[in-house]
């Protein structure tokens, strides 16, 4: 079943188009993960979904619902945490919740203290948020966008600026919210996560669709391979590898994404530039490495 | 939309700074009303007082043409009308409520410091009014909460219009707050039984002392001061969408508020354009001498006209507005 429809959202800011042509769709029970490099336009197809800003071009359904003519019914079910959680500091977490549940109706005060429950902030929930850590108000903020019981789920880096233990927190309560169902949508830098978490991505550049797909079909979407090579200095390969995508790890080792068919030449051109090669090793692509490889580094556009 | 008033309530009055600005309110009031106690001379003989300032005050106006003074020739007129009414009914209370003379003292009563609350207080109240207005919708944005407040199943319109409702019923609370606090402490201070005296103003359009409850002036003083806190908190609630910064919204507020209701728009252009002054109050019993009923009812219209623009306005921004951070 459908959720959520996106059909060739365009954003257009003067003369820079941010999102362009951007079509995809999330099913019940989907847990995509939704990426690109930084100022891909991640976060402004999220407010687009959302209705926080206006589509320039473009129609997006939520349970069947347009968002720009039907808001009330589109959003009703939805739940969403876009960029940080914003709580009402000054606030208790209890107080925030009693905001969010007044919202809507028929969300008593046993819904309130069921999801507190879920994100396990039954101690701290009287107290006021600017007393939490970044980690327990990610908790609050994921409290607050399923209160409702939405269906569909949208989250817009969850474990951004949080120490190991929080991320591993906030991925055991995604898991957990997947399992009931939810469709959710994953917006992320760390792949690893997207890795662990998501069954779908959706990767975006420069506002353009360039992958969705199953995780493993984005892994396997391309025939190349990883190789990681041992050598005796890594700088001003530019000139040698201009065609070739690749990422230095340090100053002796590289990650090169290529076919095995054309490594032995990239092996070539190497040693005729007076690189010393120590090692050759063959890698399986983590899907953080097959997103470098689609899509290219992580720079800002 | 009660739920969303209740939760925009909930969001002020768990808010410290508005609890530091009632005690800030508190103790000017404290201040004032001790003030008036300690000055006030219990063996004061009341109506040789009158006939010394009737005395003062009639050769005052008389010579005004000749005189270098910035006092208002209305203020000086409404007093001699006063000290005469209050000497021919041998009057033994206070009856100067918007002007004074400085050369006679009448002591202070409960009921004069009552009715002088829309004058002395008013500025403690706009600067609350403003504190709200000013950070209501802007303090949203800046802080990213909008983004949580909108993603909800509520017209955009709906949570401006609860928003607007909390800032009327928190300047209506306040107001009461202040009047019923002065009603108190003026009352513990020099005693209550004064309330029962009706209120007196001086018609400066009927040229006669009007009289009624004070019950009834306080209700219509209180609802003709009510358009221009309208106006004012409309405002400030569109610089808000309009812009983040809070300072920026008191001050033009401020400075706006300042600009209709001062002295110096009365005493210059005021008088060739009597309704450049939008405070309503100081247009009633003929406070603005220059002004006739028919400038009355065009500043009735004048001021609902600029409410309508204004809210259209606000609507309009605020549904248009984008969240960008």
């Amino acid at each position: 079943m459908e959720i959520l429809s996106c059909k060739n959202l365009k954003k257009q800011v003067n003369h820079k188009v941010i999102v362009d042509n951007l079509s995809f769709s999330i099913n019940k029970g989907d847990v995509v993960g939704f990426i690109g490099p930084n100022g891909a336009g991640k976060t402004t197809t999220i407010k687009l979904i959302l209705g926080l800003i206006k589509l320039t071009e473009g129609k997006v359904y939520i349970n069947g619902y347009d968002i720009e003519r039907e808001y009330l019914k589109a959003i009703e079910k939805v739940g969403a945490i876009v960029e940080t959680p914003d709580s009402y500091l000054y606030l208790s977490g209890y107080d925030n919740l009693k905001i969010i549940a007044n919202n809507y109706k028929n969300i008593k005060k046993d819904r309130i203290d069921e999801v507190v429950k879920i994100v396990g902030l039954e101690n701290r929930i009287k107290d006021e948020v600017s007393t939490y850590s970044l980690g327990m108000r990610q908790r609050l903020g994921i409290a607050e966008a399923i209160i409702n019981r939405p269906e569909l789920l949208i989250l817009d880096e969850p474990t951004n600026g949080l120490d190991i233990e929080g991320i591993i927190e906030i991925r055991e309560l995604i898991q957990q919210l997947s399992h009931q169902g939810i469709a959710i949508l994953i917006s992320s830098h760390n792949l690893t996560e997207i890795d662990h978490l998501c069954n779908r991505i959706i990767a975006i550049k420069k506002g353009k669709l360039v992958t969705d797909d199953s995780i493993e079909n984005f892994k396997k979407a391309t025939h190349e391979i990883a190789y990681l090579l041992e050598l005796d200095r890594t700088n001003q390969l530019k000139q040698i590898l201009v065609e070739e995508k690749y990422e230095i790890i340090d100053q002796t080792k590289l990650r090169i994404y290529v076919t095995k068919e054309k490594i032995s030449s990239i092996l070539e051109k190497l040693l005729e530039n007076h690189y010393q090669i120590y090692s050759v090793q063959q890698e399986k692509l983590t899907s953080e490495q097959a997103f470098i490889q689609k899509v290219g580094e992580n720079k800002i556009e | 939309m009660i739920k969303l008033i209740q939760n925009e309530f909930i969001k002020i009055l768990k808010r410290r700074n508005i609890y530091i600005l009632i005690c800030f309110i508190i103790l000017i009031m404290l201040g004032y009303n001790f003030y008036g106690k300690y000055t006030n001379t219990n063996e004061l003989n009341i109506h040789e007082q009158y006939k010394k300032a009737y005395h003062q005050d009639q050769l005052y106006l008389e010579t005004y043409d000749s005189l270098d003074t910035k006092e208002k020739y209305t203020d000086i007129l409404e007093r001699v009308k006063l000290e005469k009414y209050a000497i021919d009914h041998n009057i033994s209370s206070n009856l100067f409520v918007n002007t004074e003379n400085k050369n006679v003292l009448l002591p202070l009563d409960a009921r004069i410091a009552f009715m002088r609350v829309f004058n002395n207080f008013d500025m403690l109240i706009i600067i609350f009014v403003l504190y709200i207005t000013s950070t209501i919708i802007s303090e949203e944005y800046s802080k990213g909460t909008i983004k949580t407040l909108l993603v909800k199943p509520h017209k955009k319109s709906s949570i401006l219009l609860a928003k607007m409702l909390t800032c009327f019923f928190m300047t209506v609370l306040i107001f009461l707050f202040v009047l019923i606090f002065q009603y108190i402490i003026g009352g513990l201070l020099f005693g209550f039984e004064s309330y029962s005296l009706e209120a007196l103003r001086y018609n400066h359009l009927s040229d006669q002392i009007d009289h009624m409850p004070l019950i009834n002036y306080m209700g219509i003083m209180f609802v003709a001061k009510m358009p221009l806190y309208v106006v004012i908190s409309l405002i400030s609630l569109l610089l808000g969408v309009m812009t983040n910064n809070i300072a920026i919204n008191i001050l033009i507020s401020f400075a706006t508020y300042s600009l209709f209701t001062t002295d110096l728009w009365v005493n210059s252009i005021a008088e060739k354009w009597p309704i450049s002054n939008l405070d309503l109050s100081q247009h009633l019993f003929g406070g603005m001498a220059q002004a006739s009923a028919e400038a009355i009812s065009l500043l009735v219209i004048m001021l609902s006209a600029i409410i309508m623009v204004l809210l259209i306005l606000v609507i309009h921004l605020f549904n248009q507005k984008e969240v960008m951070n």
